[in-house]
C-alpha cells in the first residue's frame, strides 16, 4: 500500500515543478514511509511514496513497461497478478519484476482500460501513455484506495490524499457547503463530492482519461442486483457451500499474497471471526490477532475476542482505549480522515494501527464490507419492520414487532408499540425508493440546526438526497428493498466513512494497509445475486454466512445479537480534565472566523456538555458534538492552515528518479 | 412458485425459529417473514397461533393464500 500523486499538463506548459511534487509526496510519507519515487517529463510527474509489500526487492515505483511509453504510479493490491501475468507472457509480455505494479502495466497495453474488469482487488492508480499522450486515473469498484484532483492554473494535481493537493499554495482551500450537507446527512460526502471546494474524488468503479486537455470520466463496474424473483434459485445449503468457497478463496488470497507477514483484526463479531478461522484452518501462515478493547464496559467486546481467540489458538494483541485516550487523539485522527466526521469510532482504529505497527506488522485482514454485502446493519432489519408497517398501517398488532427489533424494549411495557409507529411509522410511504434510510438521514440532520444560518442557506441550495436517488439505476424498480437498501449503503456510507475515514486513513496513518476477504469483487458478485433471504432471513441478519461457517464459529458468537462497533463520543471530551486543543477550537472568535456554526448554539451545546460530563447524551447531542469538533478541526488543519499537520514533509528514501527533463 | 418451493423456503425459516419462543412478538416476525417472501399481506385475525406457530401451520397457510392447494 502506498501513497501516489501527480502533476500533469492539461494543455502544453513548462515541465511540471518537482520541487511541488516532493512536497505532495512529503505529505503521503506515512502512506509509503519505505522508499519514494518519482518520473517527470514535459507534460506529466508521477510521484510515489512506497509501503513495500510485494516483490520487495524490485518493486520501486514509478514503474514502466518494456519501452518506457507506459508508467504508472499505484496505489493497491491486485490479488489476481500471478494469474494475470502467466496469462500475459502467454502473451509475450516479458516482465522485469514479480510485483503486481508490472502487471497493471502490461495489462493496460494488452486489454487497455478493458484491463479494469480483469482487475481483482483494491487500487488507486494512474497510468501515462506517453505513445497516446493521454493520462489515466482508476480506482477500485467499491473504493476501497482513495483518489483525488483538482483543476488549477492549467493542470490536473492528483493524489491519494487531499492534503497533498493542499502542499501547492495555488490551490483554493475553503469548505464545500454541498460537501457538508451530504456529511450532515449521509455521514460523509459521496464521491465526486468532497468536504472541499473544487477538489473532487473519482468515484469507485470509474477511470478518468486526460487527453488533449479534456478529461472523461467512465464507468467500468457499477452495483447490481438481479430482479427480485430472477435471484440465483439455488437452496440455502448449495448457497452455503458456494459462500464458503468463495470466501475462502478470498481470505487466503489476502493472507497469502504478500511478502510481508499479514496479521488479522478481532472484533468479537461474526465477520472477523470468519476470516481469522479460515486462516487458521486453510492456510499455513501464522495467526496474528488484534483487537481494540474499551476501558467503557458500554463498548467493549473483550469476552467475546477472548472466546475467539482461544478458540484460534491465535498469537493476540489489543490496546485498551479510555476516553481520554479517544479526546488526545481526536486531533491527529482529523488531520487523517480530512472531513468531518458524526462519531468518534475511526479514533479507536486509529490507534489500532499504531500497535499493529508496533507489532511490526504492516498488513492486516479485516471484516470489512461484511455488513453491506451480506446485510448485517440493523438499518436493513429496521426497513422491514417499516415496511411491515407500512402494509396494513391500522393493524393493532404489527407494531410490537419492534420487540424482535429491540428485546431490551421489553423492559417498559407498552412503550414499545409507541415508539414503533413514532419512530418506524413516520413517512411510510412503500415506493420511497429511500424508505430504509429516511430515518436516519433526518436524525443526522439534526446537525444542521447548529449551523450559521448563511451556511444553512447555502447547502439548502442542493437537494442532496435527491442527487443521491438520482443515481440510482434504472433497475432498481425491479429489485427486493433489501437490495436498494443495500445499494443506498454501499454508494453513501462504505466508500466514503467506513472505508476512508474509518478504513483506509486510520490504517495508513500509521502505515498499515487494510484487507477485506468480503469486498473481493468474486464474492460482491456472487452475494449481489443471492436471495434476499439469504442474506436477511426475516430479521435475522448476515444468515447464509451464519449456515457456511457454522462449523467454525462458537454458537455465542454466531447468534450473538448484532453489536454495531461504537466508542464513547462527548464523553471523550468532556470526561476529565480540559483538553488542550478543545479551548482552541471552539473559541467565540474562532466560531466567528470560521463562519460554519452558530456561536451561541455550539456554546449552549458546549455548556450541556461541560455539566454532565459528556455522559448520558442523547444520540443526537452525541453527534452534534462530535461534528461540531470534527468540523472545526478540519477548519483548524486545512483551512486555517494548509494541511501540514505534524507530517515530515521529505519524502521517504531511498528515492527512485527518472527525470526526462535535466 | 410451487408447493416445494414453499415448503423449502418455510423450512429454511424454521430453522432459525428454534428457540424463538411464541409470543406474539415471535408471531409477528413470522407474518413478516412470510408477507415477505410470498407477496401476501395478513390480516390482524390471521396473525394468530393456529396459522403460524409451527411451520405446518405456516406452509399449509402460505399454500392456501397462494391458491395452491
Amino acid at each position: 500500500m502506498c501513497g501516489i500523486c501527480g502533476i500533469v499538463n492539461i494543455h502544453a506548459g513548462s515541465p511540471p515543478d518537482v520541487s511541488l511534487l516532493a512536497r505532495m509526496m512529503g505529505r503521503l510519507r506515512h502512506r509509503g514511509p519505505d522508499s519514494s519515487g518519482y518520473y517527470r517529463d514535459k507534460h506529466v510527474a508521477l510521484g510515489h511514496t512506497r509501503l513495500a509489500i510485494i516483490d520487495l526487492e524490485t518493486g520501486a515505483q514509478p514503474l514502466s513497461n518494456e519501452d518506457g511509453s507506459v508508467w504508472i504510479s499505484y496505489n493497491g493490491e491486485i490479488y489476481n497478478y500471478i494469474e494475470l501475468a502467466s496469462e500475459l507472457r502467454d502473451r509475450g509480455h516479458v516482465f522485469q519484476t514479480k510485483s503486481d505494479t508490472e502487471v497493471i502495466v502490461h495489462a493496460y497495453e494488452e486489454w487497455g482500460t478493458l484491463c479494469f474488469e480483469r482487475f481483482n482487488g483494491q487500487w488507486a492508480l494512474a497510468l501515462w501513455d506517453q505513445g497516446k499522450g493521454r493520462i489515466i486515473l482508476s480506482r477500485d469498484r467499491l473504493g476501497i484506495r482513495p483518489l483525488y484532483f483538482t483543476k488549477s492554473y492549467g493542470r490536473l494535481l492528483f493524489a491519494s490524499e487531499i492534503k497533498a493537493l493542499f502542499a501547492d499554495k495555488r490551490v483554493e482551500r475553503r469548505l464545500d457547503p454541498a460537501g457538508l450537507a451530504e456529511t450532515f446527512t449521509f455521514w460523509s460526502p459521496i464521491a465526486p463530492r468532497t468536504a472541499f471546494g473544487g477538489i473532487e474524488e473519482l468515484r469507485p468503479g470509474h477511470y478518468a482519461v486526460l487527453e488533449e486537455g479534456h478529461i472523461e470520466i467512465r464507468p467500468y463496474w457499477s452495483i447490481s442486483f438481479p430482479d427480485k424473483g430472477s435471484e440465483v434459485s439455488l437452496g440455502e445449503t448449495e448457497n452455503a457451500d458456494l459462500l464458503r468457497n468463495h470466501l475462502i478463496k478470498a481470505s487466503r488470497l489476502r493472507f497469502t499474497r504478500s511478502d510481508v507477514p499479514v496479521g488479522a483484526y478481532l472484533s468479537g463479531g461474526i465477520d472477523s471471526s470468519v476470516t481469522s478461522a479460515i486462516v487458521a484452518e486453510y492456510t499455513d501462515a501464522p495467526l496474528k490477532t488484534f483487537s481494540v478493547r474499551f476501558s467503557d464496559s458500554e463498548f467493549d467486546e473483550g469476552p467475546y475476542q477472548k472466546e475467539m481467540v482461544d478458540a484460534l489458538g491465535a498469537d493476540h494483541r489489543d490496546v485498551e482505549v479510555s476516553h481520554r485516550d479517544i479526546g488526545e487523539a481526536f486531533p491527529a485522527v482529523l488531520w487523517h480522515a480530512e472531513r468531518p466526521i458524526l462519531r468518534t469510532a475511526p479514533t479507536p482504529l486509529f490507534l489500532l494501527s499504531k500497535l499493529v505497527r508496533e507489532s511490526g506488522y504492516k498488513v492486516v485482514v479485516t471484516g470489512e464490507g461484511a455488513d453491506e454485502v451480506m446485510a448485517g446493519y440493523d438499518i436493513y432489519r429496521e426497513a422491514k419492520v417499516r415496511l411491515f408497517l407500512a402494509r396494513n398501517p391500522t393493524s393493532t398488532k404489527r407494531a410490537n414487532i419492534v420487540l424482535r427489533l429491540y428485546p431490551w424494549m421489553g423492559r417498559s411495557p407498552g412503550g414499545a408499540p409507541a415508539f414503533a409507529r413514532a419512530f418506524f411509522g413516520k413517512g411510510l410511504d412503500p415506493s420511497d425508493p429511500a424508505l430504509s434510510h429516511r430515518p436516519r438521514w433526518d436524525t443526522t440532520s439534526c446537525v444542521k440546526l447548529m449551523l450559521s444560518p448563511d451556511l444553512r442557506q447555502e447547502m439548502e441550495k442542493t437537494d442532496v438526497v435527491e442527487d443521491l436517488l438520482s443515481k440510482l439505476p434504472d433497475s432498481h424498480g425491479g429489485w427486493d428493498p433489501l437490495c436498494r437498501s443495500q445499494w443506498l449503503e454501499m454508494v453513501s456510507l462504505l466508500s466514503g466513512y467506513i472505508l476512508s475515514a474509518q478504513g483506509d486513513r486510520m490504517l495508513m496513518a500509521n502505515s498499515v494497509e487494510g484487507r477485506f476477504p468480503f469486498l473481493d469483487c468474486g464474492f460482491v458478485d456472487f452475494a449481489n445475486q443471492l436471495p434476499a433471504r439469504h442474506k436477511l432471513l426475516a430479521l435475522e441478519e448476515k444468515h447464509l454466512l451464519k449456515v457456511a461457517f457454522r462449523d467454525l464459529i462458537p454458537e455465542s458468537i454466531r447468534n450473538r445479537p448484532k453489536q454495531p462497533y461504537r466508542s464513547p463520543d462527548a464523553a471523550s471530551f468532556f470526561y476529565g480534565d480540559d483538553l488542550e486543543w478543545l479551548g482552541d477550537v471552539t473559541s467565540e472568535s474562532t466560531l466567528r472566523e470560521a463562519a460554519i456554526f452558530s456561536p451561541g448554539a455550539v456554546e449552549g451545546l458546549m455548556a450541556k456538555c461541560r455539566e454532565v460530563k459528556g455522559m448520558k447524551m442523547s444520540n443526537t447531542d452525541n453527534m452534534r458534538i462530535v461534528a461540531i469538533l470534527s468540523t472545526m478541526l478540519i477548519y483548524h488543519h486545512y483551512i486555517a492552515n494548509d494541511g501540514r499537520g505534524e507530517s515530515d514533509e521529505r519524502p521517504a528514501q531511498p528515492m527512485k528518479i527518472v527525470d526526462r527533463i535535466n | 412458485m410451487n408447493p416445494e418451493d414453499v415448503h423449502e423456503r418455510v423450512l429454511e425459516f424454521s430453522r432459525i425459529r428454534q428457540g424463538a419462543g411464541k409470543d406474539e412478538a415471535a408471531l409477528l416476525e413470522v407474518a413478516l417473514f412470510v408477507e415477505d417472501e410470498f407477496g401476501l399481506i395478513l390480516s390482524d385475525d390471521e396473525i394468530c397461533q393456529e396459522n403460524l406457530g409451527s411451520h405446518q401451520a405456516t406452509e399449509s397457510l402460505v399454500i392456501k393464500k397462494l391458491g395452491l392447494g
